[in-house]
């Protein structure tokens, strides 16, 4: 585990996953307030499994995120926020179909139906919500529901006629009509929103609450077909991408230019290990931010098998580490290399960084390499430690 | 009769539309469905106008009106205006005004008698509140809401407001509008009962989310089960005096 980013005064970086989201969310944040991380503890209660009633009562807590303003910053005070897990209940109509209201475009189709299916699916599914605030504002969701089980439900019928009508792909329509048709039993809609700016600490327990959830429907509901019900065996999501509108330009000397920005940062992960995944435009003109002005927004299906949860799920966590290693090395970047650090600091990173996806922990050797500077750019002696350190990165790089 | 639809997955049918007596105005860019809907109902007896306010779609929020006339904010463009002097009947006097609060719908609730404003609104603009729409002003909150043309929608014949109001205040309102009043909701427990309804004295458009229950509220307390458009239309109002000699 690398050692956590120090507090420090200097340019902060906001937290997003891809190089050049990360260089797109900073324009976003000059003007908002400073964030820097101090602590972030986990804690988890011991779920209690209560076999009787079949029921997971699994409360995740997340203590609180504090935050720092630094002095030129307009924002003072520190926000303390406790989120906490929740199972989903019929009051959260409101704030989850809020969240959902964009799900298939601008189909008009029975949404509300489609949010009751969610909130009445107690055993699988979780709400994330302030804890202790009157207002009740859901800041995220998630959910599986079986489209075999559903499938008669005005919603789910409409959900997939709209994914049949969409796809425009030749190869890919039949793997649809497959999962939609014929193994809809086996397949799990994984349902999943939040707000832009949740953080990003809150993803892997959140994703480890519904894996854990539909493992544990799977031994304690309380009849046959329900209990196999939640036995899937493909995961369909559907979200939204931003891709790079006209011809791809030259390559900027530093750092690579992403032509895919994801909606939400775990939809990298996910597209990753999907089995197969189409591409939609979109239709309903949605308000970009400036940084995206280049890209065009479209929508996305994916299909990912069941097995690939649990690497999803490490790889979701150790980015979390990923993030405060790119944090780290970025406020660093500045900085003279103190070498003494370099066993307590870079080999740390590095190892983590082994864990990322690829392009982030491309970028993190590269940065690390830039740093630590190569030996015959050095005017000082460097030691065999720094060299060996340098042609690692190089290596895994993919520059040498 | 109280008709359910939505605008574009939003159940926010009273911020995209707004009706009155004679008049109603419906938001541009919706689906045609959402227009037709409005046509069906209202076709033969008050003319149907696709507008936008200032460029938006929230023309039920910015503008406030009655039978007699139209009150447009100062962000409203000069074609927009024109396009509305146009289209509404000739009786009907629009009129945009220069008022700091420029969401005259949130700000103003009215029938053909009376109207509710929010408590800081101008001494000006409630003159020409009174002038323009021919009404009695009253300075009200609703449920300690200063937004009083959110948080109620009443017509000439009955009124529902925010769930919140005390029995009291429900008391001093009706006094004041002299029409029956209702606390309830809308949209499924939506407490913003202006943005989720529109309602004229013979008819309601609900969002699609609004429950039958509420639904038979909304059609009692404005009387909805009844109404014929052409006798009310037409001001027939026959008083009759029966004397007995």
């Amino acid at each position: 585990m690398p050692r956590r980013p120090r507090k420090r005064p200097l340019n902060p970086r906001p937290l997003t996953f891809s190089p050049f989201a990360r260089s797109a969310a900073l324009v976003a944040c000059i003007n908002s307030a400073k964030q820097q991380i101090n602590e972030s503890e986990y804690l988890m209660d011991t779920p209690d499994k209560l076999k009787g009633n079949g029921h997971i009562k699994n409360t995740l807590e997340e203590a609180s995120m504090q935050s720092e303003s630094s002095d030129e910053e307009d924002f003072e005070g520190v926000v303390q926020a406790d989120f906490a897990f929740f199972d989903p209940k019929p009051d959260d109509f409101h704030g989850v179909k809020i969240l959902l209201q964009n799900y298939l475009d601008d189909k008009q189709w029975d949404l509300s139906g489609f949010v009751d299916l969610i909130l009445e699916q107690t055993t699988v599914g979780t709400v994330v919500k302030i804890e202790g605030s009157e207002d009740d504002g859901i800041f995220s969701f998630v959910s599986a529901l079986n489209l075999g089980r559903y499938k008669d439900h005005k919603c789910i019928t409409e959900l997939m006629e709209y994914l049949l009508t969409i796809c425009q792909e030749k190869d890919v329509i039949n793997d649809l009509k497959l999962l939609l048709g014929e193994r809809a039993c086996d397949v799990g809609l994984l349902v999943s929103q939040h707000v832009m700016n949740l953080p990003p600490q809150l993803l892997p327990p959140l994703y480890d609450a519904v894996f854990d959830e539909v493992s544990w429907a799977t031994e304690d509901e309380p009849t046959e077909d329900l209990r196999s019900s939640f036995e899937f065996k493909f995961y369909i999501l559907i979200s939204k991408l931003y891709k790079h509108k006209g011809t791809v330009t030259k390559s900027k000397p530093n750092g690579k230019e992403n032509d895919t920005i994801y909606a939400k940062p775990e939809d990298e992960i996910f597209h990753k290990l999907s089995s197969w995944s189409f591409n939609f435009p979109l239709r309903k003109q949605l308000v970009s931010p400036d940084e995206l002005k280049d890209y065009r927004p479209m929508g996305l299906v994916m299909a990912v098998g069941a097995d690939k949860s649990p690497p999803f799920c490490s790889c979701l966590g150790s980015r979390n580490c990923c993030n405060e290693c790119h944090v780290f090395v970025l406020n660093f970047r500045d900085v003279p290399l103190n070498m003494e650090k370099l066993g307590e600091v870079w080999w740390p990173l590095i190892l983590a960084a082994t864990t990322c996806a690829r392009s982030l922990a491309t970028s993190i050797y590269t940065a690390v390499a830039e740093i630590v500077s190569p030996p015959c750019h050095s005017t000082t002696s460097v030691s065999l430690r720094e060299e060996r350190l340098w042609r690692i990165c190089m290596c895994l790089s993919g520059v040498i | 009769m109280a008709t359910r639809l939505q605008f574009e997955n939003s159940c926010e049918v009273g911020v995209f539309s707004k009706l009155t007596n004679a008049y109603c105005l419906v938001a541009i860019g919706g689906s045609e469905n959402f227009y037709s809907t409005f046509e069906d109902e209202l076709a033969d007896v008050i003319p149907v106008v696709k507008t936008s306010i200032g460029g938006t779609r929230i023309i039920g929020r910015l503008c406030a009106g009655n039978k007699n006339g139209l009150l447009l904010p100062h962000t409203t463009t000069d074609q927009e205006l024109q396009h509305l002097r146009n289209s509404v009947p000739d009786q009907v006097v629009v009129q945009r005004i220069e008022e700091r609060l420029s969401a005259l719908g949130n700000c103003i609730a009215c029938n053909d008698h009376v109207a509710l404003t929010h408590p800081d609104l101008d001494k000006e603009t409630e003159e020409m509140i009174a002038d323009v729409l021919g009404v009695e002003v009253f300075r009200q909150t609703i449920a300690g809401n200063i937004l009083v043309g959110s948080y109620c929608a009443f017509s000439n014949r009955g009124g529902l407001v925010h769930p919140h109001t005390s029995v009291e205040d429900l008391d001093e309102l009706s006094t004041l509008l002299q029409v029956p009043l209702v606390a309830g909701t809308v949209n499924r427990g939506s407490e913003v009962i202006a943005a989720g309804m529109t309602v004229n004295d013979w008819t309601s458009f609900c969002g699609s989310d609004t429950t039958a229950t509420e639904l038979s509220v909304i059609e009692s307390v404005f009387k909805l089960r009844e109404a014929q458009p052409s006798a009310i239309v037409d001001e027939m109002r026959k008083s009759l005096i029966d004397s007995y000699v």
